[in-house]
């Protein structure tokens, strides 16, 4: 029986594992079935700790549902004749509307090396710069942390005050990232007097544990943020870069409290607990899109970390496996449209890599796009609807079928050699961009792509206008009565177009579900499991409901990983920041049928 | 005395990734029940391979046994679902399969214990709440853990 050594490929943090080849044979792939077994050497990461998803990652790699074969036009062939097909309707296209036509939407699913691939064939093989990243749920994060660079915050000498240690956490780790939960539960117990500090609207698996809770408004995690960034940098005395000195100054109190929903005495106390501290480990965590404005709350998180004296330890946690890496690669050329612009009409002929844009973001643009290209092509890993509107689709490679480098954290990249081989005839996303340029005529070679810490922008420049946008959003979103926010199961990751796929999904969650404040239950007189007709400005769509205390006020919350429930959520793109927004919507809820 | 699965409350987070590792390691069909303690705990529910189980006496089919380890075992192939194992638990801890005929139970991974391995549950724990000791050994690293009370003990203000 072989065993291979390798990483779990549903979140950013990777955990190691074993795929243990079985006896039996399935009989698409004529590869051994394969079995999860734990990696507990002494040596490995979260000791051998798999969450729901690392759990059934065979499940997925053997999947009987996986695309092991191409289509052109729903019929199946052979990959030869796909890559024909590609290469003479990208010709055509940019023969009939020029090289600018075409568009290339990269999604997670690829490494560094296949996303450089992708810009260079782009800019070699098509003379197009439409290369863009969609990752609603992760780009922000990346962008907070590269373009507010908060490493120049010096803390003057002396050292800490106390002799605890803090952890502070903003979202639900726990949920989304369980592999952590060990080391941080291990901190907060290690000593009496260490600190537990959460910031999240609802009370989730991670606030369980908070020695400090701060229920935030639906949105407010950044205003929080802010707050105690302020806190500390009064607190500690440290010496921050002009603009964020100049924004700290600025920043009203009243501001502060009525956007985070957290009154100014709780705050400053979370603060001075932090600037204290012994050591601060700080963690973000956005799986499913759960926190207001993730590029400033980052930021202020960042700042409120460096701004201790103590010992510190900041871990921004991605989404996907590496949407970083992507964000990365594409900042740092000439290459990266916004997504706006490659949905519209203006771009005849997409590649959409590895990303099912429509359970990504099924606004009624993302549907425009996918019906009227008159070219479009995507590699996929499962038959979805983004598969069902393309001319070609090519069965995918997952990420433990491939090998390159990811980049799952900000300065950690993961170099994935020992694979397993992808079923029947499914490819990398390379070595589709790698034959198809080959067909065009033009050679392309997979270059490792040099590793080492993200580089970052230098300054702080643009904070002040962010935070005025964010204010103007959430002051907008004030006069709702009620409020949805993302909510998903742990064995989920983001839009779930993968995750959905593995059988634990099924038994915890097989159909959308809307869980309501006991507030609003009360008030509409819903019942557990009433079913509510929930309408945006969007769309609306009927749920199941369940009562729930983890929820206060006028907040529901729903599983954000059907297409159906994100639907609600309108196509909020950022013009001047070039990025979709996720965000808190304001909802009516009406009962269509008692429980 | 044998090894048995045991949950410190204090440090589960309702993950489920045990009860997901299970349900992967018996071929999709989950032997380990999760409850909720009203909304501030899913903890699941392992089975006590009690010294006098209740199931085993009452099952009509003798389709419940205790193997060499005292590990309290159900065969499939002796099954009938008359769900009289589910009723007579005083733990809460059995419940009905909702496709198969047959009254699903933890088996203490005993494929695994044979290799000297931990059962899966307790292997992938993500927090480490779940431990595979002697009671003898829990007793003596957390003597006040098993005075009793440990389920509640998360919501005690103990800081």
């Amino acid at each position: 029986m072989k065993e291979i050594y390798t990483n779990c490929s549903l979140c950013s943090l990777a955990c190691p594992l074993i795929l243990k080849g079985g006896e039996r044979q399935p009989i698409f792939t004529g590869e051994a079935l394969l079995t999860v077994e734990w990696d507990t050497r002494p040596d490995s990461k979260f000791g051998g700790s798999l969450c729901a998803r690392g759990n059934g990652i065979a499940g997925l790699v053997s999947h009987p549902k996986r695309l092991n074969y191409p289509f052109v036009m729903g019929e199946r062939t052979r990959i030869e004749a796909a890559v024909k097909e590609v290469a003479k309707n990208l010709e055509q296209v940019k023969k009939e509307f020029g090289a600018k036509s075409i568009g290339i939407i990269l999604g997670e699913n690829l490494t560094n090396e296949e996303a450089a691939t992708a810009v260079e064939f782009a800019e070699r093989v098509i003379g197009s710069s439409n290369v863009a990243l969609f990752a609603p749920d992760d780009a922000q994060l990346a962008r907070g942390y590269l373009e507010y660079d908060m490493s120049g915050v010096k803390v003057p000498s002396g050292g800490p005050k106390g002799k605890n240690e803090v952890i502070f956490v903003v979202g639900d780790p726990f949920t989304e990232h369980p592999c952590v939960a060990k080391d941080l539960i291990k901190r907060r117990n290690a000593a009496r007097g260490n600190e537990f500090i959460v910031v999240s609207p609802e009370v989730n698996h991670t606030a369980w544990f908070a020695t400090m809770h701060l229920r935030c408004r639906p949105g407010g995690e950044a205003a929080v943020a802010a707050g105690i960034a302020k806190g500390i940098v009064s607190v500690s005395g440290a010496s921050v870069p002009d603009e964020v000195s100049r924004f700290l100054g600025g920043i009203d109190w009243g501001d502060v409290e009525s956007i985070g929903g957290v009154k100014r005495k709780e705050i400053s106390n979370a603060a001075r607990k932090i600037a204290e501290a012994a050591a601060v480990k700080t963690y973000i965590s956005n799986i499913f899109a759960r926190i207001g404005a993730p590029a400033l709350t980052t930021a202020f998180a960042e700042l409120a970390t460096r701004s201790c004296a103590g010992e510190w330890e900041f871990n921004p946690q991605f989404v996907q496996q590496n949407t970083f890496g992507i964000y990365k690669e594409l900042a740092g050329t000439s290459s990266g449209a916004s997504i706006e612009n490659i949905l519209t009409d203006d771009v005849k002929g997409l590649i959409v890599l590895g990303v099912d844009l429509f359970s990504s973001y099924p606004a009624q643009i993302v549907e425009n796009a996918l019906r009227s290209k008159k070219f479009l092509a995507t590699t996929q890993q499962f038959w979805n609807q983004t598969a069902e509107r393309a001319n070609v689709v090519i069965p995918a490679a997952n990420l433990i079928e491939k090998s390159g480098t990811v980049s799952i954290a900000v300065d950690e990249d993961l170099v994935r050699k020992d694979t397993v081989a992808p079923p029947g005839g499914a490819i990398s996303e390379g070595e589709f961009l790698t034959l198809v340029a080959s067909e065009m005529g033009h050679e392309l070679t997979q270059t490792e792509v040099s590793r080492g810490e993200a580089k970052r922008s230098g300054t702080c420049r643009g904070i002040a206008e962010e935070w005025k946008d964010y204010c103007s959003g959430m002051s907008a979103l004030a006069s709702a009565k009620t409020i949805l926010i993302p909510w998903s199961e742990a064995v989920h990751v983001a839009d779930g177009a993968i995750s959905r796929h593995l059988h634990w999904s099924d038994i915890t969650c097989p159909e959308p579900e809307l869980m309501v404040s006991r507030e609003i239950a009360k008030g509409l007189n819903i019942t557990d499991g009433a079913m509510v007709t929930v309408s945006s400005a969007a769309g609306e769509v009927t749920l199941r409901a369940q009562t729930s205390g983890k929820l206060e006020g006028g907040v529901v919350a729903a599983t954000i990983h059907f297409p159906s429930v994100r639907r609600l959520f309108p196509w909020n793109f950022d013009k001047q920041r070039g990025e979709v927004v996720l965000a808190p919507v304001s909802v009516e809820l009406k009962v269509k049928e008692a429980g | 005395m044998a090894k048995r699965v045991y949950i410190n409350m204090n440090l589960c987070t309702g993950c489920r990734s045990c009860a997901a590792a299970c349900a992967e390691g018996h071929n999709g069909q989950g032997l380990l029940k999760h409850g909720f303690v009203q909304e501030q705990a899913v903890m699941p529910f392992h089975c006590r391979h009690c010294d006098t189980p209740l199931c085993l006496e009452v099952c009509p089919q003798e389709a419940i046994k205790r193997d060499e380890n005292g590990t309290i075992i159900r065969m499939n192939n002796l099954c009938i679902g008359c769900k009289s194992c589910i009723m007579s638990c005083p733990f809460g801890v059995m419940f009905p399969y909702s496709t198969w005929h047959i009254s699903p139970k933890c088996d203490l991974c005993h494929d695994r214990l044979e290799e000297g391995k931990d059962p899966r549950c307790v292997t992938t724990c993500t927090s480490g709440a779940l431990v595979f000791e002697e009671l003898s050994e829990i007793e003596k690293k957390y003597p006040r853990t098993a005075e009793g009370g440990r389920y509640f003990a998360r919501f005690m203000p103990t800081r």
